[in-house]
């Protein structure tokens, strides 16, 4: 599960680095901080 | 009106939260009040007795979704989730859970509310348009830059949501749980688990507890010690501790109760004894006697809020025999003990100079040197802004700027007093959100003047204390040579001298508290003969003991460069033979 979410991570990290838009940019940081959390919380 | 709090941390936090929410219905007996937790902790609400309607963040639903179809798809139920909350019009979102996601989180609401055409005002951490961090109120700032562990703050974290909150707390928020009691309990509770593992307390302290507990000298009789926790792995950390003491009425009672079960237990208990934990967050509603064994946190911001309790700080897994039995024996007596060992630091005196409009710190003579550099260094930095502002952007005073920000955090993380000073600073300029080159200059210089007055107060110039003294060793010889003395022809002296004299207490340090001493013995004897008029005896004492006193002075205020270049003193005679 925890490989599954990392590699989502990284989806979203390289997303991040081409989005310009504002709204879709916050998304992105929100389900990616959602993510990072949910690993630390399985550490 | 309809208010959200948004907890998203442990059960820990949730119960620090609790004086925080009764508050806030109590002041708003009007006003709805939600909270978002997560799933994993929605418990730790269970008998708040106030009305309280609770959001669950979906985590499973969305984690299940990013594993099998994408973060996508992940992402769609979070804003399915985020746009219900939206669609309950909340007037005011008070975020206390500190964290990243939360921030994301608070903002995407805002949004939904914007686009609703509905306000919304918003407490704790949440996002600028352009992304970047954004502390709305000063106590998240606060939050922000001085909590947390290694760091000055002595705040507790129950305090600070309360502040966030625009809540005064009163002792009926801290009332204990409502829930139901078992008909059995122990006398004492011992909790061995912790949220997180550096939290943990080992086996070694504990049996030194229970051996306390079990002496002749406890005073309680062989009373009856239940140990608590939850999972396998403490629950043979318990198994072997009982092993260890056979016959005692200590008992393994590790995943046993439900939490409600353990408030009731905690409640009727005459002591409890547990790590930085839930229960100890429980015990500060409950009033339990609660001795803190506290390893790697900040006990002062989330230690034990009953009246009666004490925390041992455990190092290394050392801990002070005597002082336990002294402690443990106090807690069961229900005695108020006098408060642990607390040390000011520069960096707490700072914290409440800045924050709280306390008095200015002492500043520590090593200290002077560094500070001074801040001070240049942001003098700098205000010129550069200023000339900014006349002439427009430009690629190099940016620059500048740039590196002074690198200098200032070099200074401070060498010299971890005046890292709180740093990181208000940090802080309040990372408080600038997004705007116009102009308005963004603007706002940055204000910054760097507030920081100019601090260390205007806090930090006296190591060349004006130097040009003080010699001002005061100069004036002290032409008074020697004057014909006569008076009131008057002394008053500029009187004036230097007090000057100093506050300065003093500001740069002492080891290497010159005797000067120190001896600046007050003679200020004072100064003084007894000018009451007295006794202005003859006043030369003498300048000419024979002041003088020399302020070359001591000057000698004590050169660094080491500036006294090795000074010619060695050479024996009385010896000049000019060689």
């Amino acid at each position: 599960m925890r490989f599954q979410i990392s590699e989502e991570i990284k989806v979203i990290e390289g997303l991040l680095l081409s989005t310009t838009n504002e709204e879709r940019r916050l998304e992105l940081n929100m389900m990616l901080e959602f993510l990072k959390e949910q690993i630390g919380v399985q550490k | 009106m309809k208010t959200l709090f948004i907890q998203l941390a442990r059960l820990g936090d949730i119960y620090m939260t609790w004086p925080t929410l009764r508050a806030y219905h109590r002041t708003h007996p009007n006003t709805e009040i939600h909270i978002l937790v997560r799933e994993k902790f929605k418990e730790a609400l269970f008998g708040i007795g106030i009305p309280l309607k609770i959001h669950v963040l979906p985590s499973a639903e969305v984690v299940e979704a990013t594993e099998f179809s994408g973060f996508d798809s992940g992402l769609r139920q979070l804003k399915e989730f985020a746009q219900g909350l939206t669609q309950e019009s909340f007037q005011s979102l008070i975020n206390l859970s500190f964290s990243p996601f939360s921030s994301h989180l608070v903002k995407y609401l805002e949004l939904g509310s914007e686009k609703a055409h509905s306000s919304v005002s918003v407490k704790g951490y949440t996002r600028t348009d352009d992304g970047f961090l954004k502390l709305p109120d000063d106590w998240s700032a606060y939050f922000f830059s001085q909590v947390g562990i290694q760091r000055e703050n002595r705040l507790h974290v129950t305090d600070i949501f309360a502040e966030v909150s625009g809540v005064s707390l009163s002792p009926v928020d801290f009332s204990a749980p409502v829930v139901e009691n078992l008909a059995d309990g122990a006398d004492v509770i011992i909790h061995i688990g912790g949220s997180e593992q550096k939290k943990r307390i080992s086996l070694e302290v504990y049996k030194q507890v229970l051996q306390t507990l079990f002496s002749d000298r406890s005073e309680l009789k062989d009373p009856r010690v239940w140990i608590v926790g939850s999972g396998q792995e403490e629950f043979q950390f318990a198994e072997s501790l009982t092993a260890e003491f056979p016959r005692c009425t200590v008992t393994n009672k590790v995943n046993n109760f439900t939490l409600p079960q353990l408030i009731s237990l905690i409640d009727q208990a005459s002591l409890l004894i547990a790590p930085d934990s839930v229960t100890l967050h429980i015990s500060s509603l409950t009033q339990t006697p609660v001795l803190n064994l506290s390893s790697n946190v900040n006990f002062w911001e989330t230690g034990p809020k009953s009246p009666v309790s004490a925390v041992l700080e455990i190092k290394n897994s050392v801990i002070d025999l005597s002082e336990l039995s002294r402690v443990i024996n106090g807690l069961l007596k229900s005695e108020v003990l006098s408060s642990p060992k607390t040390f000011e630091t520069v960096g707490w005196s700072l914290i409440e100079f800045i924050y709280f409009g306390g008095t200015p710190p002492k500043v520590r003579a090593a200290l002077v040197e560094p500070l001074q550099q801040f001070r240049e260094t942001n003098e700098l930095m205000i010129k550069t802004l200023s000339s900014l502002e006349d002439k427009g952007r430009d690629e190099l005073q940016v620059q500048v700027l740039e590196r002074g920000d690198e200098i200032l955090k070099l200074i401070s993380d060498h010299f971890s007093d005046i890292q709180v000073l740093y990181r208000w600073y940090a802080c309040e300029k990372m408080r600038i959100g997004p705007g116009t080159f102009e308005s963004v200059c603007i706002e940055t210089l204000n910054v760097h003047e507030r920081l100019a007055k601090i260390l205007e107060t806090i930090s006296p110039r190591k060349t004006e204390i130097k040009a003080l003294v010699s001002r005061i060793k100069s004036g002290c010889q032409s008074l020697v040579h004057a014909k006569s003395l008076n009131e008057k022809s002394l008053q500029e002296i009187v004036e230097r001298l007090f000057e100093f004299s506050q300065i003093s207490i500001q740069i002492v340090s080891e290497e010159n508290q005797n000067l120190c001493f001896e600046l007050s013995r003679l200020l004072e004897e100064f003084l007894a003969l000018l009451t007295k008029k006794e202005f003859n005896e006043i030369k003498l004492l300048l000419e024979y003991d002041m003088i020399s006193h302020f070359q001591a002075w000057e000698e004590s205020l050169s660094g080491p460069t500036e006294r090795r270049q000074q010619p060695e003193s050479q024996p009385r005679g010896s000049a000019g033979l060689d």
